[in-house]
This record gives C-alpha cells, structure tokens and sequence, in this order.
C-alpha cells in the first residue's frame, strides 16, 4: 500500500528478517507463554508450554511466517527457571517480557552469568527505566530491545514519538539514544497499545510516523487494546471471539508497514500466523506490483 | 448536580451515603450495596489508578479506600496508590515512592490528586483475599466515618489535542506527506 522513501533498516536474527520496506519481508509474529493465569502452577505448565513452541514452530514453517516467543517474566524468583526453559526449549533468539524494572535489572545480570545476552529481547525499555537499569544495560547489554513508545503525559502520535527520541517532558534522554548508547544492536520499536478512549487509534497512526522518523523495525500489541475493551469482557459469545478480534487487529498496523506484531497468547497461533500469511501475501504482492519491491525468498508470497 | 463516578471503568456502586470505596485489585467480590459506596478491581498503576481518583472525588461522602485482593504482578497497581496516598506526585508525574512498571498520573490535575490524598485514608489490605477480614475492615471504617469531604470535585481529563494538515497531500499525521503513488516522507522534504 505504502513506500517509505526513508530508509528502512533489516536485522538478521539468526536467519529471521524483520523490517524494511512494507511486503518485502514477512510480518514477525510473537506469541507469549507464562502471561498471567495461563497455567495454574506455571512450572507445572512447562510441558504445555514447550508443546505450544513446537506448534508455533510448526506453522511458522507452513505458513512462511517467521516468529519467536516473548516469556513473561514477573518476579525475581521465577528468573533461572524460565530463562532455562527458554534455553532448553527455544532454538534462537526469544523475547523476555519482564514488566518491573527490579526483575529486568535482575535478568541482566543473569543473562551475563550465564553468557545467554546475545539470545536474547529486551522487552521493553521504557518509561519506567531508572538510573541503575541503565548503567546495568551498559554493562550487561542484550542483543536486543523492544523500545516502547508510551507517553501518559502525551499519548499522541507525537508524544509517542517523543518519547523514543528525546524523552518528552518525562526523561532526561529519549529510549533510542539510551539503547543506541547501550550498545544494543537490534533496536525494535513499539507503538504502545492503548486502551479504547485512550487515543487507542494512535498506537496504528504512530507506525507510520515511527518508520518514516526513525527508519527502525516497528510494531505493536493491539491485542491489548481488544483485551482491554470492557463490552467485549461482557459480550455474551464469548467462544473464540478473542482469538478472533486479536487476529483481526493485527491485519491493521501490517497495512501501514508495521514489521512484527506481538499477538498476545501463543494458544492463537493457529489463527494468527495463517492470517497474517494472508495479509502479508496481499501485502507483497502489492509491493512487488506496484513498487517493483524485490520481495524476500521466505515469503508466502513465494510459498503458499 | 454533578455527576456521580463519571469516568467509565469496571465497577459496581452501591449507597453514595456510604463512606466505603473498595478497590479489590485482580480479584472479583461483591459487597453489601448498602455498605459500600463503589468497588472494582483495578489493574494498571496509571491510567487505572486515574480512574479511582476521579471516581472517587466525585463523590465526597467517600472518606475511606480499602485496597485488598492480590496484587497486580509487573504493575504493582496496589502498592503504587498506596504510595500515591502517601507521598503523592514527583515533578514529571510519577507516583513517588511506587514500585511500579509506568507509574504515573498525567491525565488529571496535581490539584485533583492532592485533594483525593487528602479526602481518603487508606486503609492496606494488600494481599488479602478473605472476603471477612475485608468486610471486618468495611465496618470499622463505617463506625470512624467523618462526615462529608464538602462538595463534590469533578476531575477532568486532561486532553491532549493532535494537529492535522489536511490541505496539504493526504494527512494520516500532521508529520507525513503521502504522494498520490503512496511513497510516505516527512512534511518538510521536497
């Protein structure tokens, strides 16, 4: 649909291309494990768990659809197992979703015990980072970041954007010039999904902004936005509506040239990677007819 | 008269008589309508705490705000209002003293959060999930109640407003300039 006459850069995680031009690679598609009330005892769950890796594995390779797991990390205690978990089960690199800056702090330190930062995503440096998480980044530094572009102060486009390049009104230093200082070399952006009646729309518009602004791999979680949407809590068909609307979001910031997309629970596979091997394949074609854009050999444009 | 909780959320209200607010965190209860003024869980350390805020100061004859159930793990959504009751704002906005992920308060005014740590008393039943123990603590709350905060307090959102240029090529954002063949660049390139 679009062509961005900035730049695009393209990392190479271990054989995965993600970013570019719109269509000329497949979208990344990242579907989590270990969110909260997934399994009762989540150690327990870890059997569960690495069988659904293997079915994503598996439709990543049917559908030409590249995608990687985020593990969700909350408390210090959970830190070694999961991260050998991760390792046992995860051939490549993984995301580690760790939402308070203590864990984080303490995952880097693990990583570096153990020689595994070169595995792994950071997800997410954001708003809340403190001085000590900084320093650590640049001592123990991941292979990579997810960069989150939320802004409660100024939760436009532009706040969004702020954010990521000179901190706004909230931080001394924008998210961007902190990773790029850190040293961490794949550097991937998200537009922050937000709530309906929070400037949710603006978490699509800022994709194309972020892409033309910083010429970086862009992306989102609108599952977010749909799990949070009080009258879909209430609806009363509630049988695979998630897993549908989820999916069905995610086709959104794709048109506007988002590169990976986390899809929320790895249980959605199934549905997520065959409709976005769609969406993608529309893309491609799109790209490739119109602006001769020379499309990736792994593509379902090429495969399906 | 203004409006009674008119920011929209996941909640029940009961008697506005009531000086009770409840805010059960990740956990569902349902309480005496009579007895309580408001309840509902509450997950996120920012744009869920702004809610109960606003909620609340809309209603002054609420002098209490029991926190209970289990926390919300990553947001720390119950630690961090205890904090904001407690210490209030920093500067930029954040919630001093909170041990949350994105703890900060940016949508309603330091004056409105400045009179909710002054018209409630928090009472910390972080982590307790006994429906008893929170209904006890309900009604040592109704026997102190003080009396009427005064008038009600409507907390308005601030809003934040985006620019668009819509004389200009096709305007997803005031920023971009699309071409009619749909290559996107910046507004000011030629």
């Amino acid at each position: 649909m679009f062509s961005y006459t900035r730049e695009q850069k393209t990392f190479d995680l271990e054989g995965i291309k993600v970013g570019g031009q719109p269509g000329v690679n497949p979208t990344l598609m990242v579907g989590t494990i270990f969110y909260e009330d997934q399994f009762e005892d989540p150690k327990e769950g870890r059997e569960k768990a690495a069988e659904l890796i293997h079915e994503q594995n598996k439709l990543s390779k049917r559908t030409s659809i590249p995608s990687l797991v985020d593990i969700f990390i909350y408390e210090k205690k959970e830190i070694e197992w999961k991260v050998e978990f991760a390792l046992e089960n995860i051939d490549g690199i993984f995301s580690l979703d760790m939402p308070e800056s203590e864990v984080r702090i303490e995952v880097l330190n693990h990583l570096e015990e153990i020689g595994a930062l070169e595995k792994v995503i950071y997800n997410s440096l954001n708003l809340g980072v403190r001085e000590k998480e900084e320093k650590m980044l640049k001592e123990n530094t991941p292979k990579g970041a997810i960069l989150l572009g939320y802004n409660p102060q100024k939760n436009n486009t532009q706040g969004r954007v702020d954010i990521i390049k000179d901190g706004g009104a909230l931080m001394d230093k924008g998210l961007l010039p902190l990773a790029e200082d850190s040293g961490i070399e794949y550097i991937f952006l998200d537009t922050a999904a937000t709530p309906f009646g929070e400037k949710a729309c603006e978490s699509l518009r800022a994709v194309p902004v972020f892409k033309n602004e910083f010429g970086l791999p862009t992306g989102c979680s609108l599952h977010n936005t749909v799990e949070s949407w009080k009258w879909l809590n209430e609806y009363e068909s509630k049988e695979n509506i998630f897993k549908t609307l989820d999916a069905s979001i995610d086709n959104l910031p794709v048109l506007l040239g988002a590169d990976f997309i986390y899809y929320g629970p790895i249980e959605n596979a199934s549905l997520a990677l065959p409709n976005m091997a769609m969406v993608d394949k529309l893309m491609a074609e799109g790209a490739e007819d119109y602006f001769g854009a020379e499309i990736s050999e792994e593509h379902p444009r090429r495969s399906l | 008269m203004s409006e009674l909780y008119p920011w929209p959320g996941n909640y029940e209200s009961g008697n506005p008589e009531s000086p009770v607010a409840v805010v059960t965190l990740s956990d569902d209860f349902y309480f005496d309508r009579e007895k309580v003024a408001i309840w509902g869980p509450m997950k996120t350390e920012n744009l869920g705490i702004e809610k109960v805020v606003a909620n609340i100061l809309s209603n002054p004859n609420i002098r209490f705000i029991i926190v209970c159930g289990e926390e919300i793990r990553g947001h720390r959504s119950g630690q961090t209002i205890m904090a904001l009751i407690e210490n209030g704002l920093e500067e930029n906005g954040r919630i001093r003293g909170s041990e949350g992920a994105v703890p900060y308060i940016e949508n309603i005014s330091i004056e409105a959060v400045e009179r909710f740590r002054e018209q409630v008393e928090f009472v910390d039943l972080l982590g307790v999930t006994s429906k008893e123990k929170i209904e006890k603590a309900v009604e040592r709350c109704l026997d102190k109640d003080p009396g009427t905060f005064g008038e009600p307090y409507t907390a308005l959102k601030i809003e934040t407003k985006e620019e668009t240029v819509l004389e200009t090529d096709f305007a997803l954002h005031s920023s971009l300039k699309i071409s009619p063949w749909g290559k996107i660049s910046s507004m000011e390139e030629k």
